[in-house]
């Protein structure tokens, strides 16, 4: 075991200790030396204890008991010493210092000493004084007596202590482990029980019954117990407190039992009430469940029930209306033989029900008849009447036929008046479908011609354009460029032509749908018009629209592209200001081209320098242009590569 | 003072006739140095029992490992007198079954400590202070349950020093050595009157 002191320690060495010991009084080392070895034991002991649990308290409580048992047998010699010695204490304690000393160390003995001193010292004086060499050897033997008992006592307490001290630390672990054997014991008890829930519950009511049991009993016990230690104490237990403290101890088992037996009551009617409670509830369950199936039976028969009455009616339903419409299909089956039968049939019938008729009529006269005449009457009748329904019968047929012949040429009628319509509505649609088409053609037609136009005075206003580009750079061009120039003139006019070309057909093209369909109109209204009338009107307007038509195509046919196609050998193109003049070749050549040369370039005759306005693309630049030529620049490098500077093609 | 018998593993504290007994034989035995020591080391128990929970002193009481005593422990089996004077607080933990008062120290700067307040100061405080309502009593931080509870630096904030060196070892040592004059002299009378 570690130090019990967590701090400072200083230790000195006593190993003379002993020895020392015996220096502190007269035979003081005897006791020092029984205390000693009585404490080493006790602490051997102790440990051996401690390490071996059981087995040393087990040994313990042997050594306790035999401790116990020496310490109660030196306390039975030490009380029958201490009554022989307290008379002779006081004495002692004058007589000699040393029996007084170590009678001093014994505790109680003051009190005794004190007692028998107040009681009356001074008449015993005598008797003490005579027996005093006896009493001074008592008393030193006294002393050795008391002495041993105190180690023994001393041994007891260490003991003692230890016993108590492991018994407190094994006292919650052993109670522990005993409740948990008697539950085992009782778990075992219950599996082998066949039904542990039940045994169970059973023995927990038995314990509680135990447990009221203990309750009621514990006053009767503690005195049984008392009693019986008081019984133990008596030397003599047939004595009067002896013999009335078993008859009491007698009486205490009695009522014991009486209580156990209440308790076994107690426990019987406890199960007994806990089965019957499960029974009762198991019952009302079993109860609560038939009650909650008979409810669900009669909610199904309810609705059972009501299932078949809605069947009932729903079959009661069907049924009438099946009745109702079997009469009503007979009825319409009936009408429809009858409606299905032809007039002719039904007049045949009834010709026959009437001739039956007059059969029946003539045999049942013939049958009441008596005479010849009479009959022959009858007879005749009879013949009269057949030819006579006959004839009703057969001027109904043949009104009947002349009727159905009538009917039957209105629905001939109606059927060439319909086919008529038809026809009529079909040329209509033909028609409408050749004028939707024509209009069609018509508008892609003039589309045509109106884009080709368009392509063709674009293509004349480049070329005029190249043209007028030609004329201002008649000076200046280079042969290459002018070549070019009036290459590309060239081929815009003649794209142009083309156009022009396309365009004049496709006008031409829609004149001649329209005088078409002018004159496929005009014979149609003049049908429509019908008659003689018609057949006359038609062709003419006919006639007037083709020749409309005819001079709208040659008019068309006529027409020339209003650019100029091209030059003649004396031709120029030229575009003048209002402010410029234009001279015809005779008075060009009156004046000569030189004079008129020198007049546009500004000079007058007779060294006048006349002065001409600077205007943009005008001959004031051309020195500067053709200077600008001469030398190596942007402008003449492109110009040499065959590049036109300055313009650009239109879009 | 508790006077302790030890021999071998086992040991058992003397009281009544048995401690006076040993007591006047080690007193005997030494010459009178046991006592010398005793009301030497004696003072140093008191002190430290009262600087232990003192102001400047742990945190958690528990009256555990404050109890601080002079305790004289006869080993028979080594043949010494030891006169300790520390903690008697004999609990143990970690996993070398260390002396919990070994290392009991008082706060240190940042040491915080919890703090019983009103439900009103409670949500007034931070959030982060915050710790909750106390589910039982706790003596040992003066906690009732029921207490809303923040957290805040401890008012015994301090060096957060170990405790045991500074009121036992240090001034126990200290102490014994100032004796130790007075202790030798003791020890050679001794010696002498066995030796003459």
């Amino acid at each position: 075991m570690a130090n019990q002191v967590i701090g400072l320690d200083v230790e000195i060495k006593v190993a003379n200790a002993l020895a020392e010991l015996r220096k502190l009084s007269p035979g003081a080392d005897k006791e020092a030396k029984a205390i000693a070895g009585s404490l080493s034991k006790a602490l051997k002991d102790a440990e051996k204890q401690a390490q071996a649990t059981g087995k040393a308290l087990q040994k313990t409580a042997e050594a306790t008991k035999q401790v116990s048992t020496q310490t109660a047998d030196l306390g039975a010699n030490g009380n029958k010493a201490l009554k022989a010695l307290g008379p002779l204490g006081g004495v002692l304690s004058r007589l000699s210092p040393e029996a007084g000393a170590a009678a001093s160390s014994i505790a109680g003995l003051t009190s005794a000493f004190e007692g028998f001193e107040a009681a009356g010292l001074s008449t015993l004086e005598p008797v003490i004084l005579a027996s005093l060499p006896l009493f001074g050897a008592l008393a030193v033997a006294v002393g050795e007596v008391v002495g041993v008992m105190a180690d023994y006592t001393a041994a007891n307490k260490a003991a003692e202590h230890a016993q108590q001290s492991l018994k407190l630390a094994m006292e919650p672990l052993s109670d522990a482990i005993k409740s948990a054997k008697e539950e085992q014991e009782l778990l075992n008890d219950a599996l082998e029980s066949g039904n542990a829930k039940t045994y169970l519950n059973i023995a927990d009511l038995s314990a509680k019954a135990d447990a009221k049991e203990a309750e009621a009993t514990a006053a009767l016990r503690k005195e049984k117990e008392d009693l019986m230690a008081v019984v133990a104490g008596l030397a003599d237990d047939n004595n009067m407190e002896g013999q009335l403290a078993k008859n009491r101890i007698a009486e205490i088992d009695n009522n014991i039992a009486k209580v156990h037996k209440q308790a076994n009551e107690y426990a019987r009617l406890t199960v007994a009430n806990a089965t019957t409670r499960k029974f009762i509830e198991g019952t009302k369950d079993e109860t609560v469940k038939a009650s909650k199936a008979t409810a669900v039976h009669a909610d199904t028969l309810k609705a059972t029930n009501d299932q078949l009455d809605a069947e009932a009616k729903l079959n009661e339903r069907n049924t009438s209306t099946y009745r109702s419409a079997i009469s009503t299909l007979i009825d319409i089956e009936a009408e429809a033989a009858k409606a299905t039968a032809t007039k002719t049939e039904q007049m045949a019938i009834e010709h026959r029900a009437s001739l039956q008729k007059i059969d029946d009529a003539e045999r049942e006269a013939l049958a009441v008849a008596d005479t010849e005449a009479a009959k022959e009457t009858i007879t005749a009748q009879a013949v009269a009447a057949r030819s006579a329904t006959d004839r009703a019968y057969y001027a109904e047929l043949d009104k009947l036929r002349v009727d159905d012949a009538a009917k039957a040429e209105a629905a001939t009628q109606a059927e060439i008046d319909k086919a008529d319509a038809a026809r009529v509505a079909e040329l209509e649609t033909r028609k409408a479908i050749a004028q939707q088409s024509a209009d069609l053609a018509i508008q892609g037609i003039e589309a045509v011609a109106q884009a080709n136009a368009d392509a063709s005075q674009r293509e004349a206003d480049l070329a005029d354009g190249l043209q007028a580009q030609l004329i201002a750079g008649d000076t200046y061009y280079t042969d290459a460029q002018k070549a070019e120039l009036q290459k590309r003139m060239n081929e815009h006019r003649k794209q142009a032509r083309a156009a022009f070309a396309v365009a004049k057909a496709a006008r031409i093209a829609e004149a001649t749908i329209t005088t078409a369909m002018a004159v496929v109109n005009a014979l149609n209204d003049g049908l429509a018009t019908g008659g003689p009338a018609g057949l006359v009107v038609g062709p003419v307007a006919a006639a007037a629209a083709g020749v409309a038509g005819g001079i709208q195509i040659a008019a068309i046919a006529a027409e020339q592209p209003s650019f100029h196609q091209g030059y003649a050998p004396d031709e120029r193109s030229a575009r003048v200001l209002t402010s410029e003049a234009v001279l015809s070749p005779a008075a060009t050549a009156a004046l000569g081209s030189g004079n008129i040369a020198a007049a546009n370039a500004g000079i007058m005759g007779g060294g006048r320098q006349a002065s001409t306005p600077v205007v943009f693309r005008h001959q004031t630049f051309r020195p500067f242009i053709k200077d600008f030529l001469t030398q190596p620049s942007a402008l003449s490098t492109a110009l040499n590569a065959g590049k036109i500077v300055g313009h650009r093609a239109r879009s | 003072m508790s006077v302790v018998w030890r021999e071998g593993g086992a040991s058992v504290v003397l009281s009544g006739d048995l401690e006076a007994w040993a007591t006047q034989a080690i007193r005997d035995a030494t010459g009178g140095a046991v006592d010398i020591l005793t009301e030497t080391l004696q003072p140093i128990a008191t002190t430290a029992s009262a600087g232990w929970y003192g102001a400047q002193g742990v945190q958690k009481v528990t009256g555990q490992s404050g109890r601080i005593e002079v305790v004289s422990t006869i080993d028979v089996a080594k043949g010494v007198v030891r006169v300790s004077v520390g903690s008697t607080d004999t609990r143990v933990a970690g996993k070398k079954n260390a002396p919990v008062p070994a290392f009991v120290h008082r706060p240190y700067a940042a040491t915080t400590e919890l703090k019983a307040v009103t439900r009103e100061q409670f949500f007034a405080a931070p959030k982060s202070t915050r710790v909750g309502v106390a589910k039982k009593d706790n003596d040992s931080i003066r906690v009732k349950k029921g207490d809303w509870m923040i957290r805040v630096v401890s008012s015994r904030a301090s060096d957060g020093k170990t405790l045991l060196p500074i009121y036992v070892n240090r001034p126990g040592k200290e102490a014994v050595q100032g004796k130790l004059t007075e202790l030798g002299a003791a020890m050679a009378a001794q010696m002498g009157r066995k030796n003459g």
